[in-house]
Parts: structure tokens; sequence; C-alpha cells
């Protein structure tokens, strides 16, 4: 008996490659025989030992696949063919709604995503969601196995690396330790519509309006790959408002999204769709304060923590904004209680949760 | 004692939030607009770059003993790039036919509009 984890692409820094090669490495530590396909694969996680999906071997009856399902492609009608027990890890595919003005391919891709989803809700044995957003949007498309709640697989240690320095400096150092003159405003997320990262560039706008004594910046961690157009949009539109500070990262190292988390004074998240959301972990982790507006699977990775925000507008958001920057009693009670919420994601708790589950569902 | 949330909600309750007009909104940046043509092209020829670049086709042992084997792919695979090729050069002829269009109706707009109006800005 071997357990597979199929997927359609393992790249450096995506979540869903994260959590399928955390959940390798600990099936591993458990004993387990286990190998990881994937259609695409990064040059570093071939180095990891992910093999290409055509190399698949003949899957025996008392194997098992762990599916990761996160987009539209050919895997999710292949997947249905394999005659050995079948567990769907649900990610979540981004409503197609949001990249119809940008990108064709993506609108079909995340298309194909929801409709495969739904034609396979009799093909598995069981489910892993990474939140209860997921496991009801599974049950809404009308899936009748058992489906069960865990947190993404985090290896926190990676984070203790050493940060990438130069990017330390130019931030002003670490957050905990420098009060800073110019206080460094957080979103990490690839530059995608459905992150909105225009209702941050707004945010600043109104900020700067209201508290012209009160220096910020906006760094905007992510990579704009394939996003051309959303990308030179969301670069104008800050240009018309006469924001030419916003810091646009790109792809970084993770030494680089190491050094923005440790220099942020806040992390804020104006994005309209999330299975998870691992950067609000992270900046837990990091003792970040967080700001969210309330969308999707967002509550429910914050869990009462940080401060939710039921309304987009920038006013209001650069009012609370500058309160959690300035408001010492405010800011240590948020980083308190997000530091709580963190427990619950630690790798130990996920990943007994996980084996938990495993063990329940295959019975091995 | 009180959350962070509760806190917040009682900091709100006592204050009196500013509002900030825009001169614009994200909904009127024309997507057309976000990018200089020069960029679009930029664009077109990375991708033809990207995509002009011949994946090499055996890279296991399995695929070498195929491809000495079955050695006719590897004509298929050139036939896939000149084809590629082909297309490529159609999109930027259509580019360009698209462009001049938009040139030449650029001069009839102007050339209406004093007409009408007489010479002086647009």
């Amino acid at each position: 008996m071997k357990v597979y984890q199929i997927l359609t692409t393992v790249a450096y820094g995506d979540a869903v490659s994260n959590d399928c090669l955390a959940i390798g490495k600990l099936l591993e530590e458990k004993g387990y025989k286990t190998a990881i396909y994937a259609e695409n694969i990064s040059k570093s996680a071939e180095k990891l030992g992910v093999k290409k999906f055509r190399l698949l071997p003949k899957i025996r009856p008392d194997d098992i696949i762990l599916y990761h399902l996160s987009t539209g492609t050919e895997l999710n009608k292949l997947i249905k063919k394999f005659n050995c027990r079948k567990y769907i890890i649900y990610h979540n595919t981004t409503p197609p709604d949001f990249f119809v003005r940008y990108s064709g391919r993506l609108t079909r891709l995340c298309y194909k995503g929801l409709e495969e989803t739904k034609d396979l809700k009799d093909s598995f044995d069981g489910g892993f969601c990474v939140s209860d957003f997921n496991r009801q949007q599974l049950k809404s498309y009308g899936y009748k196995c058992n489906l069960t709640v865990r947190p993404i697989l985090i290896p926190f240690e990676d984070y203790e690396k050493t940060p990438d320095a130069d990017v330390l400096k130019e931030m002003g150092g670490e957050a905990t330790t420098n009060e800073h003159k110019i206080k460094n405003i957080l979103f990490v997320g690839r530059i995608a519509p459905n992150k909105k990262q225009e209702d941050l560039i707004s945010l600043l706008y109104a900020y700067r309006q209201l508290y012209k004594d009160d220096p910020v910046r906006l760094i905007l961690a992510g990579n704009p790959d394939g996003m051309d157009k959303y990308f030179d949009r969301l670069k104008t539109y800050a240009k018309e408002l006469g924001l030419n500070d916003i810091v646009f990262t790109g792809h970084s190292s993770f030494a680089k999204i190491l050094a923005y988390y440790r220099s942020a004074d806040a992390f804020v998240s104006m994005s309209e769709h999330e299975g998870f959301c691992v950067p609000l972990v992270e900046a837990m982790f990091f003792k970040v304060p967080i700001l969210a507006y309330s969308s999707t699977a967002i509550p429910e990775t914050l869990g009462g923590t940080g401060i939710l925000l039921e309304d987009k507008d920038p006013s209001h958001v650069a009012f609370c904004l500058h309160e959690v920057l300035h408001n010492k009693e405010l800011r240590a009670k948020m980083i308190e209680e997000q530091s709580a919420r963190l427990k619950d994601f630690s790798y130990e708790n996920v990943a007994k949760t996980f084996m938990d589950q495993f063990k329940e569902f295959t019975g091995i | 004692m009180s959350t962070a949330r509760e806190m917040m909600a009682e900091i709100e309750g006592k204050s009196t939030v500013g509002h900030v007009d825009f001169p614009v909104t994200f909904f009127e940046i024309n997507m057309m607009t976000a990018g200089s043509n020069e960029e679009y092209i930029r664009d077109i020829l990375k991708n033809i770059h990207e995509h002009g670049t011949v994946v090499p086709q055996y890279v296991t042992l399995r695929e070498k003993i195929a491809g000495l084997i079955f050695g006719f792919y590897i004509n298929h695979s050139v036939y896939q790039q000149n084809d590629l090729h082909v297309n490529f050069n159609r999109v930027f002829d259509e580019i360009e036919n698209n462009r001049r269009e938009i040139a030449e109706l650029r001069d009839r707009i102007v050339e209406l509009h004093r007409a009408r109006n007489g010479a002086g800005e647009i």
C-alpha cells in the first residue's frame, strides 16, 4: 500500500504546494510509503522528489490517493479512473468572475475548476477541507462523502530563517524592536483581482488625506505573473492618485518575504476570496496586528482575532488602521489574541488532526 | 475584559470618522490605457520568446530510448514549433493592422472636429 498525493502544480511559495509537501513529509515520518506526482513541477520541487504525473506508476487497488483540488485541470477527469480509495483535499477555486476582465485563460481555468469540482461529487471516499467554508461549498455541490476540516499544515520552523538584511534595513528594521518613523502596511498575496489590491491603494490615499503628519508605506508583496493587465491597472490607479511610492515587490525570495513580515507594523487584507488565507497565520506568527475585510474563509481563519472589517469604505478602514498603529493598548491586545489563535495552527496540532482524520478515513 | 474587536467598536462609537473624496476611482481607470502599446508588444514578444523555446523532449532514460526508436517525434516537434511561429506572425500582423486603423480613425476624428469647431485644442 502506498499513499500518492496528486495535484496540478508544485511550485515555490504557493499554499497548496506547501500543504502537499508538508503532508508528504508527515506521512513519511509516520512510516507510510508515499510519493507526490504533479503535472507541473518547479525545479526546487523536483529536488524535493516530486515527480511528473505522466510517470505515475500503476495504481494498485490497496493504494490511497490524496487529490489536491484547486483549479481546472485534465487531472480532474483522470482522477475518476483510478480504482483505489481516493480522498479530496479541497483548497477551493477562485470564482471565475474575478478574472473576466483580465485573463480569458484564467477565467476558463477557474470556471472549469468549479464545474469539475461539482462533477467529482461522487468520486471520493472522503474529503479533507482546509476550512469549514470549503466544506460547506463541497456540501452545496452535492458531496455526500464524509468531509472533515483541518487547517493547512504549516512548518513554522521555516519562518525562523534569517530575513533578507537589505530589505529589513530599507524598511526600517524589525517592527517589534523599532519605532518606525514610516509605518509599514503590508499585504502578502499574488497580484490578483480577487485579492483586491486596488482597495489597499484606496486605503493608502485615504490615510494620507486624513493623517497628513503620519507617514505610512504600503507594501504589496506578491507575484504579478499572468496578471499583467490587472497589474498595469493597479499601477495606473496609484499614479493617478499621486501614490508613486507603493512597494510592489514582484516575485520575492522567501528571505525577502520574511523581512517584509518582520518589518510590518500592520497587515491589511481586502481580499474577497480566500479558501483559508495562509498570510493571516503568518502575520500572527510575526506578531503583526491584522485588519481584514470579512469575506469567505477569512473570519474563520482569524477565529475572533484581529479587526474584522464589515465594509470597505477607505476612510473608515484608514481610521481603524490609524488606531491599530497608534493605540498601544489595542495593539497589544490584538497581538495577544492573535498569538493565542496561532496555537490552533501549530504544526503539532494540525499534524495530529490530519493523522487522526487520515486513520479514521483509511483505517490504517 | 474586552476583546480587541470590542475595544475597536467602543473607539469607533466615540469618534467621528472623516470622509475622503477620491479624484478618480479604480473603475474609472481604463484597462486599455493602463499599459502602453509598447508594453503590450513587449509582453507579446516575451510570450513568443517563452513559447518559442523548444522544450527538450528526451529527459529521462525511458524517453531517450523511446526517442532513439521513434525519432520522428523530433520532426513532429519542429513542425509544431513552425506552426507556432506562423501563428505568432499572424497575431503581429493583426496588431499592426489594428494600430494603423486606430491611427486613421484618430486622424478622422480630429479632421471632423476641426471641420465643425475650427482649429484649436480638442
